[in-house]
């Protein structure tokens, strides 16, 4: 089909705004598939996104559609994650675009990460169409939601097209204003190959899959290709599309969108955002905007039974495979024993990864508190990184210090304004702006540290808005900081793995919260435990774990001597499950106890 | 023939699964006597005895082989506790026939008053009539256990006891004066709600009546009775360990200020009154069980009868002795309850006669576990014998754990 013809296209919506529904209903609409084959659903095929009802990977799909005025169409429906951590995929989708569908629940307004993704998507040209979702329910406002999108995201919202995916009413309209309003691709088909990748997949027969947007020139079968950033070649075995079942092609042309099968040990080999050239005829310049995604967040990883290192270390292998923003190198910690300290992009990839550890791969694991990164200046003028608090220099050597700071955007109505500024001050927030979207709600903007927003942010915000806000945040910059390492001490001895990097205005209130909370954690023990909390040699927080006074079995019925040993042994085995420091025996929980201290308690 | 002195002396328990009602903390095998025919039962009890120490002693080989004849062969009961449930809450005569039974077996060519065999017969006070008391007595039972629990009627109530103190006293009394001089009485201390003060008062006044045995015992709020719902479900307060330990204490310290001695985590006798069946299962000893939910430790296995009175009554009626839970004891296995058992009483362990029976190096071993508690006050060591303190007793499950 003609380039002209040709629209690429993505959707850009708040988690439960209707995205998978329109989606759904645009399959059908265009014949792509029938509702038998119509799983609730199409796109999202992870279990864990259903539960989450979050998009993790993104796919493609090609859609034919004849128009009202009998031209026809070859639409491309590409996905985007859906989550603040994916920031940089979101980005090299929409890249991948021309245009983009604005879905707007019409009872809620629009939301802190569609106002991201929308201004990400404004940033890379795309033509925007607003789609009023919901407009079925008897609450919906759709003028209302009309205004909120002409006064904060500066769109012609008279076109607006309203629509309930779920009756399946404006549906046509959508297609007819993808094939009207959005341009076709501009891409010169006879200059050198240029695709974009802009997502990738790790098949265990195929390897690495890449999924490309062919901006220049043409993608043929056979071809042996360039990737632009890393230098690697490979020879394309496969090439196809999604209709949404894998379909096999000769080649894709200038415009088109599909993927890529060529041999590639991992996601490494076609990392997302890199730029597929012909290697006999490359490309002078790559596609910009490809950058090394780096982690953001990072923690510890062990198995709960020491001989489950080498699994664990199989499994972390094997989910990098398909995940390249998954690093991980090896960590010994006096207190847990050897494990791994991983990166992650965010909380999110964090919980996903540690999800998938336990659920397909079986692993019983322990996880450290997560962190950033910080940027540490010493006294003798050397900058270092540290990404674990282990590996925090003394305190006197440090100099400076440097920890990285998010744009966090919240939407809230109005009357809890207040509300989210109390949660941004007790999180070390700067403030930045705040706007009315609408008479009735706000955006409020703050500079906060990463490592604040880790722990409980999320939680508070909700909580403290009874759910009605929304969050997203952006990396901003390293700033100075005045932080500090905070010891625990169990029984005299210092917990590696419980260490903390805080500021030093809140050192006090979370070695108070760490230490009440950890003497509620560890059971008493057959000797007084003193736990205690400390910068450098200076204790600012202190409690003692009483020695147990009773533990019997006051009677031994009639010579029933198995049913003693039975519990005994269930005693026994509780105790294999601790992790030993020294003389006390420590629950794996105590180690996320630090997720749970609010700096009050 | 086997001779005489080549004759191993075993304890003998005999289980009456029946009660008038469940009390809210028990999780024991006993059942609301109604229900049952009772006659039945001590007759099938009767039966097993003669097959398994009767003259024709004829115990069916289990599938794994485990349990044979020569697990039998050569024991002789030193000891008979009849036990529950609550033993006499069945009829006196059916109770006296089964008593009678057992003497037939235990000393067949002798005289029963002219033995020297510790006969024990659990009971509870409301039902210890003169002629019940009276009868026991001259039926040759020579220790009576008494389960009193609570010497406050609000415990007594709490604990779903069919009896209030007054009654019990009366018991009590009533069999002191039918000749028995050999009595224990049962308490229980840590319930819901029960002060120091108040279990002071319980001891105190137990005391008074110079039984000749007491044991004491921690509550145990077991899964599935009606007290641990209650506290589940915070309708009653749940206790308090440090008050518990604090009581334990008390315990030891008034019991042995009164002259007993603390020869048992719960366990207090005036001197030489120790009882002597209970003894022989914290030495690892041999005994035989007999009845429902019955356990057994003979060479080489242990095994426990099936809890269901039907099933129990219909397997014996036809001829056949096949307990339900066998296993097999390892020597290793032996010196591990050894020392759990062991460590139980007052005089703990001696490491020289386990050393004589399973090898100086495994006892070494498990003896080299304990050392830690050494430090911390919970164990004692001196020459050879290995004994858990005041302390380290009501700490046990901790330090038994470990040598599993």
């Amino acid at each position: 089909m003609d380039q002209s013809a040709i629209r690429n296209f993505c959707i850009i919506a708040h988690i439960d705004h209707g995205k998978s529904t329109l989606a759904d209903r645009i399959l059908e609409n265009t014949g792509t598939v029938s509702e038998r084959e119509m799983t609730n659903q199409v796109l999202d095929n992870m279990d864990l996104e259903r539960e989450r009802g979050i998009t993790i990977k993104l796919k493609s799909v090609r859609l034919e559609y004849t128009s009202r005025e009998g031209a026809k169409y070859l639409f491309n429906l590409i996905d985007t994650p859906g989550h603040v951590d994916f920031s940089y995929e979101v980005s090299r989708s929409l890249a991948a675009c021309e245009g983009a569908l604005l879905v707007v629940d019409a009872t809620q307004g629009i939301e802190a990460q569609t106002l991201a993704t929308a201004y990400m998507a404004m940033e890379h040209d795309l033509t925007l169409i607003p789609v009023i979702n919901k407009i079925d329910l008897p609450s919906a406002d759709p003028d209302r939601v009309k205004q909120e999108i002409e006064d904060i995201l500066g769109l012609d919202a008279s076109e607006a097209l309203l629509v309930s995916a779920k009756t399946g009413q404006g549906v046509i309209e959508v297609l007819e204003a993808i094939a009207n309003r959005i341009p076709p691709p501009t891409g010169d088909p006879a200059s050198q190959l240029r695709a974009l990748i802009f997502d990738s997949h790790y098949d265990s027969y195929r390897g690495a899959i890449a999924y490309v947007r062919v901006v220049d020139g043409v993608l043929t079968k056979g071809m042996r290709i360039r990737m632009m950033a890393t230098g690697k070649e490979f020879e394309v075995t496969e090439l196809g599309v999604f209709r949404p079942f894998m379909d096999h092609v000769d080649s894709l042309k200038t415009g088109e969108v599909g993927f890529v099968v060529a041999s590639m040990r991992d996601v490494k080999d076609c990392l997302v955002g890199d730029t597929i050239t012909d290697a006999q005829s490359p490309a002078p310049e790559p596609l910009p905007g490809y950058r090394r995604v780096k982690p953001m967040v990072y923690c510890g990883l062990y198995p709960s039974e020491n001989n489950d290192y080498g699994e664990l270390r199989a499994a972390l292998e094997k989910l990098q495979l398909n995940d390249s923003a998954l690093a991980f190198e090896p960590e010994t910690s006096a207190a847990l024993g050897y494990g791994f300290r991983c990166g992650f992009l965010g909380l999110l990839h964090m919980e996903v990864v540690q999800e998938r550890l336990e659920r397909e791969y079986d692993l019983d694991i322990v996880t450290t508190a997560p962190n950033v990164t910080y940027q540490v200046v010493t006294a003798d003028g050397q900058e270092i990184e540290v990404d674990n608090p282990a590996k925090w220099p003394e305190s006197v050597k440090v100099l400076s210090v440097r920890e990285p700071f998010v744009r966090v955007s919240v939407v809230a109505p109005k009357d809890y304004v207040g509300a989210v500024m109390d949660v941004f001050t007790e999180k070390r927030g700067v403030y930045r702006e705040m706007n009315f979207i609408s008479p009735e709600r706000a955006i409020i903007v703050y500079d906060t540290p990463l490592s604040e927003i880790l722990v409980d942010f999320f939680d508070m915000v909700k909580s403290r808005t009874r759910g009605y806000a929304s969050i997203d945040y952006e990396f901003d910059s390293y700033r100075e900081s005045d932080l500090v390492k905070l010891e625990i001490l169990i029984n005299g001895r210092p917990v590696d793995a419980l260490s903390v990097i805080v500021h030093r205005d809140k050192a006090q209130a979370m070695g108070r919260g760490l230490v009440s909370r950890l003497r509620k954690i560890i059971p008493r023990q057959m000797f007084d435990v003193p736990i205690q909390a400390a910068i450098g040699s200076r204790v600012i927080a202190r409690e003692t774990i009483k020695a147990k006074r009773k533990d019997v079995l006051a009677k031994c019925y009639g010579g029933d001597v198995t049913r003693k040993r039975k519990l005994l042994e269930r005693q026994k085995e509780g105790k294999k499950r601790m992790k030993q420091l020294g003389n006390v025996e420590v629950p794996q929980d105590a180690f996320m106890a630090v997720l749970r201290v609010d700096g009050d308690e | 023939m086997t001779s005489v002195d080549r004759l191993e002396p075993c304890g003998l328990y005999i289980h009456i699964p029946f009660c008038l009602r469940k009390c809210s903390y028990c999780d024991f095998v006993s059942y609301r006597i109604s229900s049952y025919d009772t006659a039945r039962y001590c007759s099938a009890v009767v039966r097993e005895m003669q097959l398994v120490l009767g003259s024709s002693r004829r115990i069916s080989v289990a599938d794994d082989g485990l349990l044979s004849q020569a697990s039998i062969e050569g024991l002789r009961p030193t000891t008979v506790y009849i036990g529950g449930g609550t033993p006499t809450v069945l009829p006196v005569e059916q109770l006296g026939a089964l008593i009678t039974s057992i003497w037939r077996v235990v000393v067949p060519h002798q005289d029963y008053s002219e033995c020297d065999i510790e006969f024990t017969v659990e009971a509870n006070p409301e039902t210890l009539s003169e002629e019940y008391l009276s009868e026991l007595r001259r039926l040759g039972v020579n220790r009576l256990s008494i389960g009193l629990q609570s010497t406050m009627d609000k415990y007594l109530s709490m604990l779903g006891r069919p009896h209030s103190f007054d009654e019990f006293v009366k018991s009590y009394r009533l069999a002191v004066q039918s000749g028995f001089h050999n009595i224990s009485v049962d308490l229980i201390y840590g319930l819901p709600g029960q002060t120091l003060e108040e279990w002071r008062e319980d001891l105190s006044r137990v005391v008074e009546l110079t039984p000749s045995h007491i044991s004491c015992y921690a509550l145990t709020l077991s899964d599935g009775t009606a007290l641990s719902e209650e506290v589940r479900s915070f309708r009653l307060p749940e206790p308090q360990e440090d008050l518990v330990a604090d009581m334990y204490h008390d315990t030891v310290s008034v019991l042995t200020e009164s002259g007993y001695c603390h020869y048992e985590i719960s366990n207090f006798a005036a001197p030489g009154m120790e009882c002597k069946h209970n003894m022989n299962y914290w030495l690892n000893g041999y005994y035989v069980g007999l009845g429902v939910a019955a356990h057994a430790h003979l060479r080489g296995v242990r095994y426990a009868n099936t809890a269901e009175v039907e099933r129990y009554i219909n397997r014996v009626e036809a001829g056949i002795f096949m307990p339900e839970h066998v296993e097999a004891v390892s020597p290793a296995r032996e010196l591990s309850d050894s020392f759990i058992l062991g460590l139980r009483t007052a005089r703990g362990v001696n490491l020289k006669e386990l050393a004589e029976r399973f090898g100086e190096a495994p006892v070494a071993e498990l003896a080299g576990r304990l050392e830690r508690f050494v430090d911390i006050g919970l164990v004692e060591s001196s020459e050879g014998q290995i004994r858990l303190t005041e302390q380290g007793m009501i700490l046990s499950n901790e330090i038994m754990a470990e040598v599993l």
